[in-house]
């Protein structure tokens, strides 16, 4: 069975963001530290990404001034944490197309991409739509999407049609349509040690698989869809079953507490790097 | 300015030499600047240009689009709906109304880089509705190039005045609606 070391890599984070963006409908419930992070894989030759954060060259510079977000780095300082460089990286996927999770897409020179296509039609059908329905392509920067062609022109680029098995030995790709995003998508890693969800934004923190009550759980929705809520919980239900209900098998998008279930540590950076599962092949990143 | 008006090589160094816009008329203020400090007559210029920045934004976004599907598909993969038609017509309506505008002082560097956007996003969406079937590198250049210097001339405007947002970070999942954001 093939084996993947995780470890989620935060790239900046906001010290006081707030909840009610984070958990449907939890208005007025204070902030809390919101990490950005993405996943790095390594196993069988492979160095994977599961997204690759935002861009801090062109306008999400402004969304880093904006949202006060604190320790911006970028992929290559990163990465170098980890004895890595941007052009080691062979594979990345992205699982849906806002700019915190597709901008820094052309720091991977030599990287295999992966979108779900709907991800890509949804876009064109949204920008074609009359100015009163702006909101529904406001998420989605024209810059990242250029930014990806040209690892289309370099046949970089494989276009999703839903469910994919072994996109890579154990990995898998399983489609969350009209959910959090039209063609959001999340990673199945099946490790010897047991199956390990890299949940995007499906999840953004452990209490979407909870509800707050770990001991009579309840899915709650993400704090931002431009789809369906309801499509969101049942991705959720889709997830948790797939990993015998243990939440945290299930690696949330934003989530600060992965510090407490798994050994992490802060770089020298000033960004938590939280180790997932690690194999006999490489060495711990935290300790 | 009138970018209609430049000479066929100037718009080929748009496309080509970023640098090309240090050429273009006064600095733009701090990029801070708060609405407060704006007077009546740029913020009547602010939304009256808002619908072209955003004609040209989604232009912008459709086209690269379609350009991702034809290199990663194939040209017999492109959605074949009038959508291109719209956009040129779309990018063809924002530069009758870029062009109609007269800036006040405190917006003509802003004016200048959204008629440069303008003349460049519309050459490409015209290019596209031309060619993009032609799978070919020659014809992706032709249109990327353009739309590419045209982008960056959308960011540059976007750092002019405060209104135009070439992505709304208010709808997304790290919206933080504090009270400067309202």
């Amino acid at each position: 069975m093939a084996d993947y070391s995780i470890w989620v890599l935060e790239y900046c984070y906001n010290p006081t963001h707030p909840v009610g963006s984070v958990l449907y409908a939890r208005f007025n419930a204070g902030t809390l530290r919101l990490p950005f992070s993405y996943i790095l894989m390594r196993g069988n030759g492979y160095n994977v990404l599961v997204d690759v954060g935002h861009n801090d060259k062109d306008y999400g510079h402004v969304f880093t001034e904006r949202f006060n977000l604190q320790s911006w780095h970028s992929p290559r300082d990163v990465l170098k944490t980890c004895g890595l460089t941007p052009e080691d990286i062979t594979h990345v996927i992205i699982t849906h197309g806002h700019f915190d999770h597709m901008g820094a897409t052309d720091e991977f020179p030599n990287a295999q991409f992966f979108i779900q296509e709907r991800e890509l039609q949804k876009w064109i059908w949204a920008m074609a739509l009359d100015r009163r329905l702006r909101w529904i392509s406001e998420a989605t920067d024209p810059g990242d999407i250029m930014r990806v062609v040209d690892a289309a022109r370099q046949g970089r680029l494989t276009c999703v049609n839903g469910p994919m098995d072994d996109v890579l030995p154990g990995i898998d790709l399983r489609p969350a349509f009209d959910t959090h995003t039209a063609g959001s998508q999340y990673v199945v890693v099946r490790n010897a040690s047991g199956t390990t969800i890299l949940a995007g934004d499906l999840v953004y923190q452990y209490e979407n698989l909870h509800g707050g009550t770990p001991e009579d759980p309840y899915y709650i929705p993400v704090g931002y869809s431009q789809e369906s809520q309801t499509n969101g919980v049942v991705s959720i239900a889709e997830m948790m079953k797939t990993v015998d209900f243990d939440y945290r098998r299930i690696i949330p998008g934003h989530e600060e507490r992965l510090r407490d279930d798994f050994p992490s540590r802060t770089t020298e950076l000033g960004l938590r790097i939280s180790e997932i599962n690690l194999t006999a092949e490489q060495a711990s990143l935290v300790r | 300015m009138d970018p209609r008006t430049l000479p066929r090589d100037a718009i080929d160094r748009l496309m080509t030499t970023p640098a090309a816009i240090a050429a273009l008329p006064s600095r733009p203020p701090p990029a801070a600047r708060m609405c407060e400090d704006l007077d009546d007559a740029t913020t009547r210029y602010i939304i009256a240009m808002r619908p072209a920045f955003d004609d040209l934004r989604h232009a912008t976004g459709q086209i690269a689009s379609l350009l991702i599907l034809q290199a990663a598909k194939g040209s017999a993969t492109l959605p074949d709906y009038p959508m291109l038609a719209q956009t040129a017509s779309a990018c063809r309506q924002a530069r009758d109304r870029v062009f109609s505008m007269r800036p006040p002082p405190a917006a003509a560097h802003h004016h200048a880089h959204l008629s440069c956007a303008t003349v460049l996003i519309t050459k490409a969406a015209e290019r596209s509705l031309a060619a993009i079937h032609r799978p070919d590198d020659e014809t992706t250049d032709a249109i990327l190039s353009p739309l590419r210097a045209g982008w960056r001339e959308m960011h540059s405007a976007s750092r002019a005045l405060p209104g135009f947002e070439t992505v709304s970070f208010a709808a997304t999942c790290c919206a933080a609606h504090s009270a400067g954001n309202r």
